[in-house]
């Protein structure tokens, strides 16, 4: 048959079938018979470039070496020839797959179903087929192999990747342990349970001990998962941490974490905390809540006694000139608890879908164990609410527990510390005019300055109780004339803060002077004098004077830490200028 | 399931979200206000039928507001349940939006 006749021959068939073979690569594994060669010349047309064979160790050699899409086997083959055929191609991993068309002879024995299926991809027609069928046929078992080789392809790439990726995120994974669990920071009085979704997440729970003996905590919740929210973190630690050993308050290091994080995260991305300062003689507590679920502060017998709610927004949200932190300051008890908690705690649900939620958590709070207890209660209750169903989100408990007034820890002594450079001989002068005194706590400054100029760095903790003591009372009792017998009742502590901040903020007309100066010693040794200067007018200095001289550690370790650490403190100017000389 | 209409009369358009307002409607949630083919000053989300919302919502708020200008007036919350209103609240978002 001439070409242009199976042409025809093939038009006629198709003409309501179009048939796409997108394949110039078929093996015609035939005998020389007149069938196969009419069924060859038909194909042909399609596939001009059709390879014949008649013998399968050839066909084996050919598939070995050269590119074909599929086979096709005539009835005139053997069975012994396929099962040769059969095993030669198992043997080889890159043909075996390939797509292979048998053609069969009615009346003539089937080659079995075992022998059919040790070909994996062989398909069987009747030798009688019509070509546009097989055409059919071998365009869909051409197009289905390429998917399932794509497929493979595809994953074994995935499989390389994510052994990859898990070898990254166990790396990532011991950094991260490694910077959030710096020994050097921690404290011994909380307790926290983490429970996050992935490795690699935003969850923080840091603290660590101020200068002057208080604490600082900060919990916190960024938004999503994995390696982005992981980053955060490395950015807050670091803030936090640093900023909290040089004597900042929790106001400026919301602001400070805030302008980071603003400046850092793309919109959309922000961090969900609380810090919590714990004052130096445990009298009170100061709480920024910035999205957390309510902070709540526990008493023994009594339950819940306050609760902080979320009265800012998260921090990376605010520009710098929108950011007005929101500060509660409460009076708190020996034996009291604080516990916080991510969203994840409220919101973990059981298998029916209901929520654990602020009551059921607000109820174990409430109950009367033992403060021993309340925080694995807790947990427990969780557990058994919850039970296998799957977990949604992060969970985050915290406990701090404020049992004893009094010191939190290192006692100062009065024994002197090496200085990291000889003593010189320098001054310094500072004065904080109504705006500075309303916007800037100058004490960490003013003690990094010390440390960098003279090499205090062993002082740091003795000249910040000094200072900070000095500055409080020259700017409440001097400036802003506030009266420390106040914070000696629950309400009137709170009243006391909130009513500094009023007259802070009202002051028209105030100035507080720092000097500084320092010399060394015939002997050896030095010394630094220190003078702080306010410029109050008109207040009734003899009241003051024995104010200053009788506050005691009721309201803090006051004026007798002051000069059990310094050799001589003396007042001046009707009480609004201290003098001391502190001496190594 | 994100749905959006026009709101006569004003320069504003409203998006529906139903059931689940969390990651997978991303997005769509995009889409919504970035595709409008007429100039839009404000714009109302409707959390009618809306039963669930996560911190990605609260994202994807955020990013809508910063589109619309960052300003308080450009962004509205309506129709959201007691539950949604409380997450929306211990975020501090009625400082950003007028919700209801």
């Amino acid at each position: 048959m001439s070409h242009q006749h199976a042409r025809q021959n093939i038009e006629a068939a198709t003409n309501e079938i179009k048939v796409h073979l997108d394949t110039k690569h078929l093996l015609y594994i035939a005998d020389d018979c007149e069938q196969d060669r009419q069924m060859i010349s038909q194909l042909q047309v399609y596939c001009p470039a059709l390879t014949q064979t008649r013998s399968v160790t050839d066909a084996i050699e050919l598939l070995s070496s050269n590119h074909f899409d599929a086979v096709i086997l005539t009835a005139s083959i053997s069975v012994e020839d396929l099962r040769a055929f059969s095993e030669s191609l198992a043997e080889r991993v890159a043909i075996r797959d390939i797509p292979i068309v048998l053609m069969h002879k009615v009346n003539t024995p089937e080659p079995g179903s075992e022998l059919l299926e040790s070909l994996r991809n062989c398909s069987l027609t009747s030798a009688a087929v019509e070509p546009v069928v097989l055409l059919s046929q071998l365009s869909v078992a051409i197009r289905n192999h390429r998917a399932a080789s794509r497929l493979r392809e595809e994953n074994n790439s995935l499989a390389q990747w994510r052994h990859l990726h898990d070898d990254d995120m166990e790396t990532a994974s011991k950094l991260m342990d490694s910077i959030l669990g710096n020994p050097n920071y921690r404290v011994d009085n909380m307790r926290t349970h983490l429970q996050p979704m992935e490795t690699l997440n935003g969850d923080i729970v840091l603290a660590t001990n101020k200068p002057d003996g208080g604490q600082h905590f900060i919990i916190g919740d960024f938004t999503g998962h994995g390696m982005p929210a992981a980053l955060g973190t490395v950015i807050v630690v670091d803030t936090f941490y640093t900023m909290t050993l040089k004597g900042f308050s929790i106001a400026e290091i919301a602001r400070e974490l805030n302008q980071k994080l603003f400046g850092m995260l793309p919109t959309g991305r922000f961090l969900s905390a609380c810090l919590i300062e714990v004052q130096e003689a445990k009298q009170g507590i100061s709480i920024w809540n910035a999205g957390l679920p309510d902070v709540m502060l526990v008493r023994k017998a009594k339950g819940i006694v306050h609760r902080a709610r979320s009265q800012n927004l998260p921090l990376g949200i605010l520009d710098s000139k929108d950011f007005s932190p929101a500060i509660e300051t409460i009076a708190i008890e020996a034996g009291d608890r604080i516990y916080a908690y991510s969203d994840g705690l409220i919101e973990a649900a059981n298998h029916e879908r209901t929520q654990f939620g602020q009551t059921r958590l607000n109820e174990v709070l409430n109950t009367q164990h033992s403060a021993e207890t309340v925080f694995l209660q807790v947990l427990g209750e969780l557990d058994s609410f919850c039970g296998n169903a799957p977990r949604e989100d992060d969970i985050t408990f915290v406990e701090v527990q404020l049992d004893a007034v009094g010191n939190t820890g290192k006692e100062l002594t009065t024994r002197a510390f090496e200085l990291s450079k000889p003593t010189m001989s320098w001054q310094f002068d500072m004065t904080l005019d109504t705006d500075a005194l309303k916007n800037i706590f100058p004490i960490p400054i003013l003690i990094t300055m010390l440390v960098d100029v003279q090499g205090m760095k062993n002082h740091r903790e003795r000249l910040y109780t000094v200072l900070a003591e000095l500055f409080n009372n020259a700017l409440d009792h001097g400036l802003l004339e506030l009266d420390s017998s106040m914070k000696s009742t629950a309400e009137g502590f709170t009243e006391y803060y909130d009513m500094r901040e009023k007259r802070l903020q009202a002051l028209s007309d105030g100035k507080v002077a720092f000097s500084f100066n320092c010399h060394p010693r015939e002997q050896g040794g030095g010394e630094l004098h220190i003078g702080i200067q306010q410029s109050h007018n008109g207040f009734d200095h003899a009241k003051v004077m024995h104010k200053l001289d009788t506050n005691t550690a009721a309201h803090g370790r006051g004026i007798l830490l002051v000069r059990s650490i310094c050799e001589q403190v003396t007042y001046s100017d009707e009480g609004r200028r201290v003098d001391v000389c502190y001496a190594w | 399931m994100i749905t959006t209409r026009e709101i006569a009369n004003q320069d504003a358009i409203e998006i529906k979200i139903s059931d689940r307002f969390d990651f997978s409607v991303l997005r769509e949630f995009r889409k919504a206000y970035e595709n409008s083919n007429k100039p839009v000053k404000s714009y109302v989300v409707n959390l009618q039928g809306t039963s669930y919302m996560d911190s990605s919502a609260l994202g994807m708020l955020l990013q809508l507001r910063e589109y619309a200008g960052n300003n308080y007036q450009n962004v509205k919350i309506i129709n959201a349940n007691t539950e949604i209103l409380s997450i929306l609240n211990i975020a501090n978002f009625d400082k950003l939006m007028s919700l209801t």
